[in-house]
Protein backbone atom coordinates (compact mmCIF):
# COMPACT_ATOMS: atom_id res chain seq x y z
CA UNK A 1 0.00 0.00 0.00
CA UNK A 2 1.56 3.57 -1.00
CA UNK A 3 1.56 6.09 1.86
CA UNK A 4 -1.17 8.02 0.10
CA UNK A 5 -3.33 4.66 -0.03
CA UNK A 6 -2.54 4.15 3.80
CA UNK A 7 -3.73 7.77 4.82
CA UNK A 8 -7.43 7.18 2.22
CA UNK A 9 -7.36 3.87 4.72
CA UNK A 10 -7.08 5.70 8.20
CA UNK A 11 -9.55 8.79 6.86
CA UNK A 12 -12.09 5.83 5.93
CA UNK A 13 -11.56 4.30 9.25
CA UNK A 14 -11.54 7.45 11.60
CA UNK A 15 -15.03 8.80 9.96
CA UNK A 16 -16.21 5.63 10.68
CA UNK A 17 -15.14 5.46 14.17
CA UNK A 18 -17.00 8.91 14.40
CA UNK A 19 -19.90 7.67 13.46
CA UNK A 20 -19.87 4.77 15.69
CA UNK A 21 -19.00 6.85 18.54
CA UNK A 22 -21.83 8.76 17.80
CA UNK A 23 -24.32 6.00 17.43
CA UNK A 24 -23.16 3.95 20.43
CA UNK A 25 -23.44 7.40 22.47
CA UNK A 26 -27.33 8.00 21.04
CA UNK A 27 -28.52 4.15 20.65
CA UNK A 28 -26.86 2.21 23.58
CA UNK A 29 -25.43 4.83 26.32
CA UNK A 30 -28.63 5.30 28.99
CA UNK A 31 -26.73 7.74 31.24
CA UNK A 32 -24.40 9.86 28.55
CA UNK A 33 -21.24 8.82 27.00
CA UNK A 34 -17.75 9.81 27.46
CA UNK A 35 -18.04 11.06 23.77
CA UNK A 36 -15.58 14.31 23.47
CA UNK A 37 -12.71 12.32 24.86
CA UNK A 38 -13.51 9.64 22.22
CA UNK A 39 -13.76 11.80 19.13
CA UNK A 40 -10.22 13.18 20.21
CA UNK A 41 -8.15 10.30 19.68
CA UNK A 42 -10.53 8.99 16.78
CA UNK A 43 -7.72 9.55 14.43
CA UNK A 44 -4.93 7.97 16.12
CA UNK A 45 -6.21 5.25 16.89
CA UNK A 46 -7.90 4.81 13.54
CA UNK A 47 -3.81 5.11 12.32
CA UNK A 48 -2.70 2.84 14.75
CA UNK A 49 -4.92 -0.08 14.53
CA UNK A 50 -5.53 0.35 10.71
CA UNK A 51 -1.58 0.55 10.20
CA UNK A 52 0.65 -0.66 12.70
CA UNK A 53 -1.02 -2.56 15.18
CA UNK A 54 -0.72 -6.72 14.46
CA UNK A 55 -4.53 -7.77 12.77
CA UNK A 56 -6.33 -10.52 14.07
CA UNK A 57 -4.98 -13.76 14.12
CA UNK A 58 -1.42 -12.18 13.11
CA UNK A 59 1.17 -13.03 15.03
CA UNK A 60 1.82 -10.22 18.21
CA UNK A 61 4.41 -7.46 17.19
CA UNK A 62 2.54 -4.76 18.70
CA UNK A 63 0.61 -4.48 21.81
CA UNK A 64 -1.72 -1.40 22.97
CA UNK A 65 -2.44 -0.27 26.18
CA UNK A 66 -5.69 2.43 26.57
CA UNK A 67 -4.13 4.04 29.60
CA UNK A 68 -6.82 6.96 28.98
CA UNK A 69 -9.69 3.80 29.33
CA UNK A 70 -12.95 6.66 29.47
CA UNK A 71 -12.32 6.92 25.48
CA UNK A 72 -13.75 3.29 25.60
CA UNK A 73 -16.07 4.09 22.43
CA UNK A 74 -12.81 4.86 20.46
CA UNK A 75 -11.32 1.91 21.43
CA UNK A 76 -14.36 -0.53 20.65
CA UNK A 77 -14.94 1.61 17.16
CA UNK A 78 -11.23 1.42 16.05
CA UNK A 79 -11.58 -2.93 17.20
CA UNK A 80 -14.65 -2.69 15.13
CA UNK A 81 -12.77 -1.04 11.93
CA UNK A 82 -9.77 -3.27 12.48
CA UNK A 83 -11.83 -6.47 12.21
CA UNK A 84 -11.60 -7.97 15.78
CA UNK A 85 -14.85 -7.54 16.69
CA UNK A 86 -18.04 -7.21 14.88
CA UNK A 87 -20.59 -4.04 14.34
CA UNK A 88 -23.37 -6.79 16.39
CA UNK A 89 -20.20 -6.77 19.18
CA UNK A 90 -20.41 -2.99 19.06
CA UNK A 91 -24.04 -2.89 20.28
CA UNK A 92 -23.47 -4.39 23.50
CA UNK A 93 -21.59 -1.33 24.08
CA UNK A 94 -23.14 -0.28 27.88
CA UNK A 95 -25.54 -3.38 27.81
CA UNK A 96 -26.11 -4.78 31.24
CA UNK A 97 -23.47 -7.15 31.78
CA UNK A 98 -21.84 -7.11 28.51
CA UNK A 99 -18.38 -7.54 27.13
CA UNK A 100 -18.55 -3.08 26.10
CA UNK A 101 -18.47 -1.64 29.67
CA UNK A 102 -18.18 2.15 29.16
CA UNK A 103 -14.21 1.54 30.76
CA UNK A 104 -12.83 -1.42 28.96
CA UNK A 105 -12.04 -4.80 30.35
CA UNK A 106 -9.25 -6.89 29.58
CA UNK A 107 -10.12 -9.50 27.21
CA UNK A 108 -7.76 -10.54 24.86
CA UNK A 109 -10.02 -12.76 22.47
CA UNK A 110 -11.64 -9.44 21.33
CA UNK A 111 -8.26 -7.49 21.41
CA UNK A 112 -8.66 -5.66 24.83
CA UNK A 113 -5.54 -5.99 26.76
CA UNK A 114 -6.00 -3.53 29.28
CA UNK A 115 -8.60 -2.98 31.90
CA UNK A 116 -8.91 0.81 31.93
CA UNK A 117 -10.74 3.56 34.22
CA UNK A 118 -8.73 4.28 36.88
CA UNK A 119 -6.21 7.13 35.58
CA UNK A 120 -2.34 6.27 35.67
CA UNK A 121 -2.42 2.36 35.89
CA UNK A 122 -2.00 1.74 31.78
CA UNK A 123 1.59 3.36 31.71
CA UNK A 124 3.23 1.98 34.59
CA UNK A 125 1.62 -1.71 32.62
CA UNK A 126 2.69 -0.69 29.24
CA UNK A 127 6.00 -0.36 30.81
CA UNK A 128 5.75 -4.18 32.55
CA UNK A 129 4.87 -5.34 29.15
CA UNK A 130 7.87 -3.22 27.08
CA UNK A 131 10.05 -4.70 30.19
CA UNK A 132 8.97 -8.69 28.93
CA UNK A 133 9.24 -7.84 25.45
CA UNK A 134 12.77 -6.50 26.24
CA UNK A 135 13.52 -9.39 28.50
CA UNK A 136 12.44 -11.85 25.47
CA UNK A 137 14.00 -10.05 23.40
CA UNK A 138 11.09 -10.33 20.76
CA UNK A 139 11.35 -7.10 18.99
CA UNK A 140 7.90 -6.54 20.36
CA UNK A 141 6.83 -2.58 20.97
CA UNK A 142 4.28 -1.74 23.31
CA UNK A 143 2.24 1.35 22.44
CA UNK A 144 0.19 2.86 25.17
CA UNK A 145 -1.81 6.17 25.37
CA UNK A 146 -2.57 8.53 28.14
CA UNK A 147 -4.44 11.92 28.37
CA UNK A 148 -2.54 14.99 29.16
CA UNK A 149 -5.04 15.55 32.36
CA UNK A 150 -3.87 12.01 33.01
CA UNK A 151 -0.39 12.91 33.49
CA UNK A 152 -1.42 14.87 36.83
CA UNK A 153 -1.10 11.15 38.27
CA UNK A 154 2.11 10.40 40.52
CA UNK A 155 2.31 6.44 39.02
CA UNK A 156 2.33 7.81 35.44
CA UNK A 157 5.58 9.11 36.19
CA UNK A 158 6.87 6.01 38.15
CA UNK A 159 6.30 4.37 35.29
CA UNK A 160 8.35 6.68 33.01
CA UNK A 161 11.18 6.89 35.49
CA UNK A 162 11.55 3.35 35.05
CA UNK A 163 11.05 2.82 31.41
CA UNK A 164 13.35 5.28 30.36
CA UNK A 165 16.07 3.75 33.08
CA UNK A 166 15.84 0.15 31.31
CA UNK A 167 15.46 1.46 27.71
CA UNK A 168 11.74 0.23 27.10
CA UNK A 169 10.40 -0.53 23.96
CA UNK A 170 7.41 1.73 24.47
CA UNK A 171 6.05 4.72 22.51
CA UNK A 172 3.58 6.78 24.78
CA UNK A 173 1.01 9.14 22.77
CA UNK A 174 0.03 11.85 25.06
CA UNK A 175 -3.35 13.12 23.68
CA UNK A 176 -2.93 17.15 24.37
CA UNK A 177 -6.28 18.08 23.47
CA UNK A 178 -5.81 20.72 26.41
CA UNK A 179 -8.84 19.68 28.76
CA UNK A 180 -9.23 17.50 31.40
CA UNK A 181 -13.26 16.84 32.99
CA UNK A 182 -13.38 19.97 35.69
CA UNK A 183 -12.01 22.17 32.77
CA UNK A 184 -8.58 23.46 30.82
CA UNK A 185 -5.61 21.86 31.88
CA UNK A 186 -4.00 25.55 32.08
CA UNK A 187 -5.96 25.98 34.59
CA UNK A 188 -5.38 22.98 36.69
CA UNK A 189 -1.99 21.89 36.50
CA UNK A 190 -0.27 23.69 33.65
CA UNK A 191 2.77 21.18 32.69
CA UNK A 192 4.81 21.51 29.88
CA UNK A 193 4.57 18.18 29.43
CA UNK A 194 7.23 17.17 26.68
CA UNK A 195 10.18 19.02 28.55
CA UNK A 196 9.01 16.89 31.56
CA UNK A 197 9.11 13.66 29.25
CA UNK A 198 12.43 14.85 27.94
CA UNK A 199 14.03 15.32 31.44
CA UNK A 200 13.00 12.13 32.21
CA UNK A 201 15.49 11.07 29.11
CA UNK A 202 12.56 10.01 26.90
CA UNK A 203 12.88 10.94 23.21
CA UNK A 204 9.89 13.00 22.09
CA UNK A 205 8.19 14.14 19.14
CA UNK A 206 4.82 16.23 18.45
CA UNK A 207 2.49 15.80 15.47
CA UNK A 208 -1.16 16.94 14.57
CA UNK A 209 -3.07 14.92 16.02
CA UNK A 210 -5.84 14.60 13.62
CA UNK A 211 -3.36 14.53 10.51
CA UNK A 212 -3.06 10.81 9.30
CA UNK A 213 -0.23 11.42 7.21
CA UNK A 214 1.71 13.23 10.16
CA UNK A 215 0.68 10.44 12.83
CA UNK A 216 2.04 7.78 10.05
CA UNK A 217 5.09 9.33 10.02
CA UNK A 218 5.94 9.52 13.34
CA UNK A 219 4.19 6.53 14.36
CA UNK A 220 6.78 4.76 11.94
CA UNK A 221 9.54 6.87 13.10
CA UNK A 222 8.80 5.91 17.33
CA UNK A 223 8.63 2.48 16.28
CA UNK A 224 11.92 2.52 15.34
CA UNK A 225 13.31 5.07 18.38
CA UNK A 226 11.65 2.68 20.22
CA UNK A 227 14.20 0.11 19.75
CA UNK A 228 16.87 2.30 21.50
CA UNK A 229 14.45 3.37 24.58
CA UNK A 230 10.49 5.06 25.43
CA UNK A 231 9.46 7.24 22.96
CA UNK A 232 7.01 9.83 23.75
CA UNK A 233 4.69 11.12 20.74
CA UNK A 234 2.48 14.71 21.67
CA UNK A 235 -0.42 14.68 19.43
CA UNK A 236 -2.10 18.07 19.05
CA UNK A 237 -5.14 17.29 19.31
CA UNK A 238 -8.93 18.88 19.77
CA UNK A 239 -11.18 17.65 22.54
CA UNK A 240 -14.66 16.64 20.22
CA UNK A 241 -12.69 16.77 17.56
CA UNK A 242 -15.29 16.37 14.44
CA UNK A 243 -18.38 17.87 16.16
CA UNK A 244 -18.65 21.45 15.87
CA UNK A 245 -20.52 21.97 19.01
CA UNK A 246 -18.53 19.69 20.73
CA UNK A 247 -15.40 21.04 19.83
CA UNK A 248 -13.52 22.35 23.43
CA UNK A 249 -16.60 22.08 24.78
CA UNK A 250 -16.04 20.74 28.20
CA UNK A 251 -20.24 20.27 28.24
CA UNK A 252 -19.72 17.51 25.76
CA UNK A 253 -16.90 15.77 28.26
CA UNK A 254 -19.71 13.07 29.34
CA UNK A 255 -23.29 13.74 27.65
CA UNK A 256 -26.13 12.58 26.49
CA UNK A 257 -26.98 13.07 22.81
CA UNK A 258 -30.70 14.54 21.63
CA UNK A 259 -32.14 13.58 18.28
CA UNK A 260 -31.16 16.51 16.43
CA UNK A 261 -27.64 16.45 18.11
CA UNK A 262 -27.06 13.26 16.28
CA UNK A 263 -28.21 14.14 12.79
CA UNK A 264 -26.55 17.42 13.16
CA UNK A 265 -23.20 15.54 14.51
CA UNK A 266 -23.57 12.39 11.99
CA UNK A 267 -24.10 15.05 8.83
CA UNK A 268 -21.15 17.01 9.87
CA UNK A 269 -19.03 13.57 9.91
CA UNK A 270 -20.78 13.07 5.97
CA UNK A 271 -19.22 15.86 4.60
CA UNK A 272 -16.24 16.15 6.11
CA UNK B 1 11.92 -29.16 45.70
CA UNK B 2 13.35 -29.22 49.29
CA UNK B 3 11.08 -32.25 49.94
CA UNK B 4 13.11 -33.97 52.73
CA UNK B 5 14.29 -30.97 54.22
CA UNK B 6 17.49 -31.48 57.10
CA UNK B 7 17.30 -30.70 60.90
CA UNK B 8 20.33 -28.41 59.25
CA UNK B 9 17.80 -26.96 57.29
CA UNK B 10 14.78 -26.29 59.28
CA UNK B 11 17.93 -24.52 61.52
CA UNK B 12 19.26 -22.44 58.88
CA UNK B 13 15.50 -21.31 58.05
CA UNK B 14 14.85 -20.15 61.45
CA UNK B 15 17.93 -18.27 61.84
CA UNK B 16 17.22 -16.42 58.69
CA UNK B 17 13.73 -15.39 59.80
CA UNK B 18 10.77 -15.34 57.03
CA UNK B 19 12.63 -12.51 54.71
CA UNK B 20 15.99 -14.47 54.57
CA UNK B 21 14.21 -17.61 53.96
CA UNK B 22 12.07 -15.89 51.18
CA UNK B 23 14.64 -15.02 49.38
CA UNK B 24 16.87 -18.21 49.76
CA UNK B 25 14.14 -20.09 48.69
CA UNK B 26 13.20 -17.94 45.25
CA UNK B 27 17.10 -18.15 44.16
CA UNK B 28 16.99 -21.90 44.41
CA UNK B 29 13.28 -22.23 43.10
CA UNK B 30 14.49 -19.70 40.25
CA UNK B 31 17.05 -21.68 39.08
CA UNK B 32 14.74 -24.63 37.40
CA UNK B 33 11.92 -21.85 37.12
CA UNK B 34 13.37 -18.88 34.53
CA UNK B 35 10.59 -17.47 34.55
CA UNK B 36 10.16 -16.22 38.06
CA UNK B 37 11.36 -12.68 38.55
CA UNK B 38 12.09 -10.62 41.26
CA UNK B 39 11.24 -7.15 41.75
CA UNK B 40 11.66 -4.69 44.35
CA UNK B 41 10.70 -1.23 45.30
CA UNK B 42 14.75 -0.28 46.32
CA UNK B 43 14.21 -2.56 49.49
CA UNK B 44 16.22 -5.24 48.00
CA UNK B 45 18.69 -5.72 50.52
CA UNK B 46 16.10 -6.02 53.22
CA UNK B 47 13.88 -8.46 51.19
CA UNK B 48 16.76 -10.82 51.63
CA UNK B 49 17.07 -11.33 47.78
CA UNK B 50 20.79 -10.16 47.73
CA UNK B 51 21.84 -14.40 46.99
CA UNK B 52 18.42 -13.77 44.40
CA UNK B 53 20.25 -10.87 42.50
CA UNK B 54 23.74 -12.29 42.63
CA UNK B 55 22.04 -15.54 41.13
CA UNK B 56 20.14 -14.00 38.77
CA UNK B 57 20.89 -10.06 37.78
CA UNK B 58 19.05 -10.27 34.16
CA UNK B 59 15.56 -11.15 36.65
CA UNK B 60 16.26 -9.00 39.23
CA UNK B 61 13.97 -5.58 39.31
CA UNK B 62 14.76 -2.46 41.19
CA UNK B 63 12.12 -0.25 40.28
CA UNK B 64 13.01 2.88 42.88
CA UNK B 65 11.30 3.82 45.62
CA UNK B 66 7.54 3.76 43.42
CA UNK B 67 5.46 0.73 45.28
CA UNK B 68 2.17 1.55 42.36
CA UNK B 69 4.47 1.33 39.41
CA UNK B 70 6.42 -1.53 41.11
CA UNK B 71 3.07 -3.10 41.14
CA UNK B 72 2.22 -2.58 37.44
CA UNK B 73 5.18 -3.28 36.03
CA UNK B 74 5.18 -6.91 37.99
CA UNK B 75 1.47 -7.60 36.55
CA UNK B 76 2.97 -6.07 32.68
CA UNK B 77 5.40 -8.82 33.26
CA UNK B 78 2.80 -11.53 34.39
CA UNK B 79 0.86 -10.85 32.31
CA UNK B 80 3.44 -11.73 29.21
CA UNK B 81 4.44 -15.13 31.49
CA UNK B 82 6.73 -14.28 33.74
CA UNK B 83 5.89 -15.11 37.71
CA UNK B 84 6.72 -11.87 39.37
CA UNK B 85 7.29 -11.44 43.26
CA UNK B 86 6.96 -8.36 44.08
CA UNK B 87 8.16 -7.46 47.80
CA UNK B 88 8.22 -4.23 49.98
CA UNK B 89 7.15 -3.59 53.28
CA UNK B 90 3.48 -5.02 54.53
CA UNK B 91 2.48 -1.55 54.92
CA UNK B 92 3.62 0.10 52.08
CA UNK B 93 2.47 -3.04 50.03
CA UNK B 94 -1.11 -3.14 51.35
CA UNK B 95 -1.60 0.48 51.84
CA UNK B 96 0.45 2.68 49.72
CA UNK B 97 -0.22 0.06 46.49
CA UNK B 98 -3.55 -0.49 47.76
CA UNK B 99 -5.63 0.56 44.76
CA UNK B 100 -2.83 -0.75 42.60
CA UNK B 101 -3.51 -4.45 44.19
CA UNK B 102 -6.99 -4.33 43.73
CA UNK B 103 -6.68 -3.22 39.86
CA UNK B 104 -4.03 -5.36 38.93
CA UNK B 105 -3.96 -8.45 41.21
CA UNK B 106 -7.91 -8.37 41.76
CA UNK B 107 -9.96 -6.93 38.93
CA UNK B 108 -7.26 -8.33 36.13
CA UNK B 109 -6.25 -11.14 38.01
CA UNK B 110 -2.48 -10.90 36.93
CA UNK B 111 -0.33 -13.28 38.32
CA UNK B 112 1.96 -11.23 40.73
CA UNK B 113 2.85 -12.76 44.22
CA UNK B 114 3.16 -9.59 46.14
CA UNK B 115 5.29 -9.99 49.38
CA UNK B 116 4.69 -8.07 52.33
CA UNK B 117 7.83 -7.84 54.63
CA UNK B 118 7.79 -6.68 58.23
CA UNK B 119 4.14 -7.64 58.67
CA UNK B 120 2.89 -6.81 62.36
CA UNK B 121 5.51 -5.21 65.24
CA UNK B 122 8.96 -6.67 64.13
CA UNK B 123 9.97 -3.24 62.89
CA UNK B 124 10.10 -2.24 66.20
CA UNK B 125 11.50 1.02 66.77
CA UNK B 126 10.31 2.22 63.32
CA UNK B 127 7.38 2.87 64.54
CA UNK B 128 3.80 2.56 62.85
CA UNK B 129 4.82 3.59 59.04
CA UNK B 130 7.14 0.34 58.59
CA UNK B 131 4.49 -1.66 60.57
CA UNK B 132 2.06 -3.76 58.88
CA UNK B 133 -0.93 -3.30 61.57
CA UNK B 134 -3.74 -3.72 59.32
CA UNK B 135 -2.32 -5.09 55.89
CA UNK B 136 -4.10 -8.01 55.93
CA UNK B 137 -7.27 -5.69 56.49
CA UNK B 138 -6.63 -3.34 53.57
CA UNK B 139 -6.29 -6.88 51.41
CA UNK B 140 -8.42 -9.45 52.49
CA UNK B 141 -11.44 -7.95 50.75
CA UNK B 142 -9.91 -8.70 47.44
CA UNK B 143 -11.88 -10.70 45.54
CA UNK B 144 -9.64 -13.68 44.03
CA UNK B 145 -6.71 -12.61 46.42
CA UNK B 146 -5.07 -15.33 48.05
CA UNK B 147 -3.64 -14.53 51.48
CA UNK B 148 -0.80 -16.97 53.06
CA UNK B 149 0.64 -16.41 56.66
CA UNK B 150 3.30 -18.82 57.01
CA UNK B 151 4.05 -19.65 60.46
CA UNK B 152 7.42 -20.52 60.89
CA UNK B 153 10.94 -20.71 58.78
CA UNK B 154 9.79 -24.34 57.16
CA UNK B 155 6.31 -22.76 56.59
CA UNK B 156 7.91 -19.64 54.74
CA UNK B 157 9.48 -22.08 52.13
CA UNK B 158 6.45 -24.02 51.97
CA UNK B 159 4.09 -20.54 51.15
CA UNK B 160 6.88 -19.55 48.78
CA UNK B 161 6.69 -22.21 46.36
CA UNK B 162 3.11 -22.82 46.84
CA UNK B 163 2.61 -19.02 45.98
CA UNK B 164 4.84 -19.12 42.90
CA UNK B 165 2.83 -22.82 41.81
CA UNK B 166 -0.34 -21.23 42.16
CA UNK B 167 -1.74 -20.00 39.30
CA UNK B 168 -2.99 -16.26 40.18
CA UNK B 169 -2.44 -13.31 42.37
CA UNK B 170 -1.10 -13.86 46.07
CA UNK B 171 0.23 -11.89 49.06
CA UNK B 172 2.55 -13.15 51.19
CA UNK B 173 2.53 -11.75 54.56
CA UNK B 174 5.93 -12.27 56.28
CA UNK B 175 6.68 -11.56 59.74
CA UNK B 176 9.16 -12.17 62.80
CA UNK B 177 12.65 -11.02 63.33
CA UNK B 178 15.39 -13.57 62.20
CA UNK B 179 16.13 -16.92 64.65
CA UNK B 180 12.05 -17.09 63.69
CA UNK B 181 10.93 -19.94 66.92
CA UNK B 182 10.49 -23.19 64.94
CA UNK B 183 7.21 -24.54 64.61
CA UNK B 184 7.52 -27.29 62.03
CA UNK B 185 10.23 -29.45 62.64
CA UNK B 186 9.15 -32.17 60.21
CA UNK B 187 8.03 -32.17 56.62
CA UNK B 188 3.69 -31.92 56.22
CA UNK B 189 1.69 -31.44 53.73
CA UNK B 190 1.20 -27.90 52.67
CA UNK B 191 -2.03 -26.54 50.97
CA UNK B 192 -3.10 -23.54 50.47
CA UNK B 193 -6.32 -23.31 51.98
CA UNK B 194 -6.21 -26.58 54.73
CA UNK B 195 -5.06 -25.43 58.08
CA UNK B 196 -3.14 -28.11 60.30
CA UNK B 197 -4.31 -28.86 63.78
CA UNK B 198 -0.92 -29.01 66.09
CA UNK B 199 -2.05 -29.67 69.10
CA UNK B 200 -5.47 -31.41 70.20
CA UNK B 201 -7.56 -30.21 73.23
CA UNK B 202 -11.09 -29.59 73.98
CA UNK B 203 -11.48 -26.85 76.48
CA UNK B 204 -10.98 -24.16 73.89
CA UNK B 205 -9.89 -24.07 70.21
CA UNK B 206 -6.95 -21.47 69.34
CA UNK B 207 -7.08 -20.36 65.35
CA UNK B 208 -3.37 -18.60 65.12
CA UNK B 209 -1.52 -17.18 62.21
CA UNK B 210 1.84 -16.13 60.78
CA UNK B 211 4.13 -15.79 63.87
CA UNK B 212 1.26 -16.51 66.38
CA UNK B 213 1.16 -20.12 66.04
CA UNK B 214 4.41 -20.63 67.99
CA UNK B 215 3.18 -18.06 71.07
CA UNK B 216 -0.48 -20.19 70.75
CA UNK B 217 1.68 -23.55 71.10
CA UNK B 218 3.54 -21.90 74.19
CA UNK B 219 0.24 -20.56 75.74
CA UNK B 220 -1.31 -24.15 75.12
CA UNK B 221 1.53 -25.60 77.41
CA UNK B 222 0.95 -22.87 80.05
CA UNK B 223 -2.93 -23.71 80.15
CA UNK B 224 -2.29 -27.32 80.25
CA UNK B 225 -1.13 -26.58 83.67
CA UNK B 226 -3.91 -25.47 84.58
CA UNK B 227 -6.25 -27.99 82.90
CA UNK B 228 -7.12 -26.08 80.63
CA UNK B 229 -6.66 -28.05 76.86
CA UNK B 230 -6.26 -25.94 74.44
CA UNK B 231 -6.81 -27.11 70.71
CA UNK B 232 -4.19 -25.39 68.43
CA UNK B 233 -4.37 -24.58 64.35
CA UNK B 234 -2.25 -23.07 62.03
CA UNK B 235 -4.66 -20.84 59.55
CA UNK B 236 -2.00 -20.46 57.28
CA UNK B 237 -4.32 -19.41 54.56
CA UNK B 238 -6.25 -16.63 55.78
CA UNK B 239 -7.87 -16.18 52.15
CA UNK B 240 -9.22 -18.63 51.85
CA UNK B 241 -10.28 -19.57 55.18
CA UNK B 242 -10.33 -23.01 56.16
CA UNK B 243 -14.13 -23.43 56.95
CA UNK B 244 -14.46 -27.29 57.38
CA UNK B 245 -11.92 -26.59 59.78
CA UNK B 246 -13.91 -24.02 61.45
CA UNK B 247 -17.09 -25.62 60.85
CA UNK B 248 -15.91 -28.97 62.78
CA UNK B 249 -14.61 -27.49 65.90
CA UNK B 250 -16.22 -28.45 68.90
CA UNK B 251 -14.84 -26.45 71.11
CA UNK B 252 -17.47 -23.35 73.05
CA UNK B 253 -14.54 -21.40 72.90
CA UNK B 254 -12.47 -19.93 69.94
CA UNK B 255 -9.66 -17.44 70.87
CA UNK B 256 -8.28 -16.23 67.23
CA UNK B 257 -4.96 -14.73 67.25
CA UNK B 258 -2.86 -12.93 64.91
CA UNK B 259 0.01 -10.22 64.73
CA UNK B 260 -2.33 -7.51 63.15
CA UNK B 261 -5.16 -4.96 64.05
CA UNK B 262 -8.09 -6.81 65.81
CA UNK B 263 -9.69 -5.07 63.11
CA UNK B 264 -9.98 -6.76 59.87
CA UNK B 265 -7.73 -9.94 59.97
CA UNK B 266 -7.85 -13.35 60.67
CA UNK B 267 -10.37 -12.85 63.73
CA UNK B 268 -12.60 -10.75 61.52
CA UNK B 269 -12.87 -13.17 58.42
CA UNK B 270 -13.31 -16.45 61.39
CA UNK B 271 -16.11 -14.19 62.75
CA UNK B 272 -18.12 -13.43 59.06
CA UNK B 273 -18.15 -17.18 58.68
CA UNK B 274 -19.68 -17.63 62.00
CA UNK B 275 -22.30 -14.83 61.87
CA UNK B 276 -24.84 -16.84 60.15
CA UNK B 277 -24.65 -19.83 61.71
CA UNK B 278 -26.21 -21.53 64.88
CA UNK B 279 -24.53 -22.77 67.33
CA UNK B 280 -21.08 -20.97 66.51
CA UNK B 281 -18.45 -21.03 69.35
CA UNK B 282 -18.01 -17.74 72.03
CA UNK B 283 -15.22 -16.13 69.58
CA UNK B 284 -12.84 -13.92 70.83
CA UNK B 285 -10.16 -11.77 68.89
CA UNK B 286 -7.00 -11.33 70.10
CA UNK B 287 -4.73 -8.88 67.80
CA UNK B 288 -3.22 -5.47 68.42
CA UNK B 289 -5.67 -2.98 69.66
CA UNK B 290 -7.27 -0.38 68.03
CA UNK B 291 -3.97 2.36 68.40
CA UNK B 292 -0.32 3.31 66.85
CA UNK B 293 1.46 1.68 69.43
CA UNK B 294 4.43 3.21 70.83
CA UNK B 295 7.94 1.86 69.10
CA UNK B 296 10.00 -0.23 71.09
CA UNK B 297 11.76 -3.37 70.80
CA UNK B 298 10.10 -6.39 68.97
CA UNK B 299 9.31 -8.00 71.99
CA UNK B 300 8.33 -5.33 74.40
CA UNK B 301 5.87 -4.27 71.45
CA UNK B 302 4.12 -8.12 71.60
CA UNK B 303 4.00 -7.79 75.36
CA UNK B 304 2.42 -4.58 75.15
CA UNK B 305 -0.34 -5.56 72.91
CA UNK B 306 -1.15 -8.61 74.90
CA UNK B 307 0.67 -10.72 72.31
CA UNK B 308 2.87 -13.42 73.53
CA UNK B 309 2.07 -16.67 75.55
CA UNK B 310 1.58 -15.41 78.39
CA UNK B 311 -1.23 -12.97 76.30
CA UNK B 312 -2.96 -15.23 74.99
CA UNK B 313 -3.21 -17.71 77.49
CA UNK B 314 -5.14 -14.89 80.00
CA UNK B 315 -7.37 -13.97 76.89
CA UNK B 316 -8.39 -17.59 77.26
CA UNK B 317 -8.96 -17.66 80.89
CA UNK B 318 -10.79 -14.62 80.88
CA UNK B 319 -13.10 -16.40 77.57
CA UNK B 320 -13.41 -19.39 78.95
Amino acid sequence: MSQNEQIICCQQAAAQMRKDILWMTYEKSAGGAHIAPALSIADILAVLYTQMLPKPGRSKTATFVLSKGHAAMAQYAALCAAGYITRQQLADFEQNGSDFPSHPAKNPALGIDFSGGSLGMGLPYAAGLALAAKMKEEGHTVYTLLGDGECNEGMVWEGVFFAAQHKLPLVAIIDQNGMQSDGETGEISALDLSALFAAARWQTAECDGHDHGALLDVFQQAGRLAKQGPVAIFAHTVKGRGVSFMENNNEWHRNRLTKEQYETALAEIERA
Amino acid sequence: MFENFTRAQVRTWSMLGSRGTYGAVLAEYAKENPAVVALSADLGKSSGLDRFRAAFPERFINTGIAEQGMLGIAAGLAAKGFVSFASTFASFAALRAGEQVHHYMGYMGENVKLVGLMGGLASGTFGVTHQGLDDIAALRSIPGLTILCPADGVETMKATIAAAQHSGPVYLRLGGTMNLPVVHKEDYPYQIGKSITLRQGSSVAIVATGTMVHHALKAAELLAEEGIEAEVVDMHTVKPLDTELLDGLKQKVLLTVEEHSVTGGLGAAVAEHFAARENAPKHVILGIPQGYPKPGEYGWMLEQCGLGAEGIAAAVRQGI
